[in-house]
């Protein structure tokens, strides 16, 4: 019915996608299409935007292009006490000093106890684990409860002879709210944290452990020499997000004391201003600036890390 | 076992000390951990009165009635007890194979085929996790708020679209290390790309998405910040424990209170006591190395 050349032509016209190449590009198209759209609505958009709010005021509805913002910022983190912003910063940055410096070493060293083998490690385990998956707003009403006056921890205090009313309130009191902040993070943190480095210690192959036992290596060295230069990718890793996930903690803070009684954060501080208030030049001025500035530590810390220890592979 | 264990434990002297002063720990923080819940869990079988005159002792009648009256009087927002139950089951659901199926979306092309700007997609997945990007909460916020999305049950499902995370990053490393082979056989076949994506590569993958599938549910039914910035008018049994407590003036009845709280443990609870082993081991950190 057809000629040659025009059976071809057909052919072409009913099949476009000829080629394995071309049906390919197809595919990965089609399935990247709505992630990436995600992609640039809320996040590329939403950042951009977030941006330029950092540089803009509204004055008589009128906005306005300005580096007031910042001028603001730093007006008040250098004004020192009493202001929402410098304790913000200053919290935010117990918190990570907290979570590098004690949170992190109590995971790391006990978690190398766990994966020796302690007796019954099978169930400290479990336990351990359990405040991972249970949600924070769980943990701190059972926390909050828990230390309450009139509540558990008071009267066991009380047992041991402390008076009830030399008991501070706690997380209602400003010399106390950020410690029990603090110390709540830890209770509920350090669990999971132990599970998953004796998860990544068990990791490392067998042979290498076997040969310190044969040396008759002491378990401190042992620890300090063999294991932690061994889990270093992960370890650094996790330092890393700790440090750039500084000025995202809020949750806590929300959950145990609303801000109150010098705990806010700057997580906190931009999540407040997110439902609470409608003026999002300064909150979006002061993530930029958090950004600007812990971005290049990030980058740094990174860095160092990478180079202290060679990239252990195995 | 055992016999290794002591072992263990008599090759290294120093270690004797060690041992027993982190077991006096271990044991010290696990009483720690499990008496607050333990007593919260009695608490919530005491009467009213009975818990506020005697904190510490076994409730003298186990009443386990407070548990129908957390169902029938736990309210917020206009939600009550099933509500909330029900909202936390539809956002866990939704929000998980949203994420899933986004999260596969992404990994798997960029894992199995080669095109001009996988790389770049790739650097951002990470760049994205690692990057600390502070501030842009009230951007988002008002981004939803101009959409008209606030409130919507559905906002949850896109906002969960986002395909690159954690999920991604685990379902990416899985596609890699799976073998070509079949998928060379099914396109020799005449099998699409698609058919290849769904009928033989997803199902070699199934013991990671039924791990993932876990994670991301429970991380979604713990979730309070999402529904309390987005869907506060339907909120969650997580949300609602969070603004009864906040919202002092609901909690007259605590034991009552308490034993909402520990409603909204048990389904955890359980998955956790089903599947601990796979939950346990997938949270191991993976080390990413660039």
């Amino acid at each position: 019915m057809y000629s040659r050349e025009e059976g071809h032509i057909l052919l072409k016209l009913k099949n476009p996608l000829k080629t394995k190449k071309q049906k390919d590009l197809a595919f990965v198209i089609c399935m990247l299409a709505i992630p990436v759209a995600h992609f640039f609505v809320f996040w590329l958009f939403v950042n951009l935007r977030s941006i330029l709010y950092a540089f803009q005021q509204e004055t008589g509805g009128q906005i306005v292009y300005t580096l007031n913002n910042f001028k603001n910022i730093i007006r008040d983190v250098s004004s020192g006490e009493g202001n929402i912003i410098s304790e913000s910063v200053f919290n935010s940055f117990k918190f990570l000093f907290l979570s590098v410096f004690v949170s992190t070493p109590i995971c790391v060293f006990f978690s190398f106890v766990l994966y020796k083998k302690i007796p019954g490690h099978g169930v400290f385990r479990v336990i351990f684990f359990l405040p991972a998956i249970i949600s924070q707003v769980i943990l701190s009403t059972i926390f909050t409860y828990f230390i309450n006056p009139g509540g558990p921890l008071n009267a066991i205090l009380g047992i041991f002879g402390i008076a009830e009313d030399s008991i501070p309130q706690w997380l209602g009191d400003p010399k106390y709210a950020l410690l029990t902040v603090m110390v709540f993070t830890i209770w509920s943190g350090i669990g999971a944290g132990m599970v998953v480095y004796s998860g990544t210690i068990a990791r490392i192959p067998g042979d290498i452990m076997e040969y310190d036992k044969l040396e008759g290596v002491g378990i401190f060295r042992e620890f300090f020499q063999i294991v932690i230069p061994l889990i270093w990718p992960t370890l650094s890793t996790m330092l890393v997000l700790t440090l750039a996930g500084m000025a995202a903690l809020g949750g806590q803070v929300m959950l145990l004391t609303e801000g109150k009684f010098g705990t806010y954060t700057i997580g906190y501080f931009i999540f407040r201003s997110m439902k609470y208030s409608s003026s999002y030049y300064y909150p979006s001025a002061l993530g930029l600036m958090t950004t600007a500035i812990l971005f290049p530590i990030v980058m740094l810390v990174k860095n160092i890390f990478n180079r202290f220890w060679a990239d252990v592979q195995y | 076992m055992k016999t290794k264990a002591i072992k263990n434990l008599a090759i290294h002297k120093s270690a004797n000390l060690l041992f027993i002063f982190s077991f006096i720990f271990f044991a010290a923080y696990s009483v720690l951990l499990v008496y607050p819940f333990l007593w919260v869990f009695l608490s919530s079988l005491k009467s009213n009165r009975e818990f506020f005159e005697n904190m510490f002792s076994l409730p003298k009648n186990w009443i386990f009635a407070n548990y129908v009256e957390t169902v029938k009087t736990m309210q917020i927002n206009d939600n009550n007890f099933l509500q909330m139950l029900r909202n936390s089951i539809f956002l866990t659901v939704t929000g998980t194979f949203s994420n899933l199926l986004a999260c596969s979306l992404v990994a798997y092309p960029l894992a199995k085929y080669k095109f001009r700007g996988s790389k770049l997609i790739y650097n951002i997945a990470i760049f994205v996790q690692i990057i600390p990007l502070v501030g842009s909460g009230p951007s988002l916020y008002k981004l939803v708020a101009q959409l008209h999305l606030l409130n919507n049950l559905w906002f949850i499902w896109i906002l969960n679209m986002g395909g690159l995370g954690f999920s991604f990053l685990i379902l990416y490393a899985c596609f890699k290390s799976t073998s070509w082979t079949y998928a060379e056989a099914a396109f020799m076949d005449g099998a699409s790309n698609f058919k290849v994506f769904y009928a033989i590569m997803i199902p070699l993958a199934k013991p990671v998405y039924v791990a993932l599938s876990i994670m991301t549910a429970i991380t979604i039914w713990n979730d309070y910040y999402s529904p309390f910035l987005y869907t506060e008018n339907y909120p969650t049994l997580a949300l609602g424990i969070f603004l009864y407590k906040v919202k002092s003036v609901y909690v007259s009845n605590i034991p009552v209170f308490f034993g909402g709280v520990i409603l909204t443990l048990i389904p955890i609870l359980i998955i956790f006591m089903i599947f601990s082993k796979t939950i346990m081991q997938n949270t191991v950190a993976g080390g990413l190395k660039e």
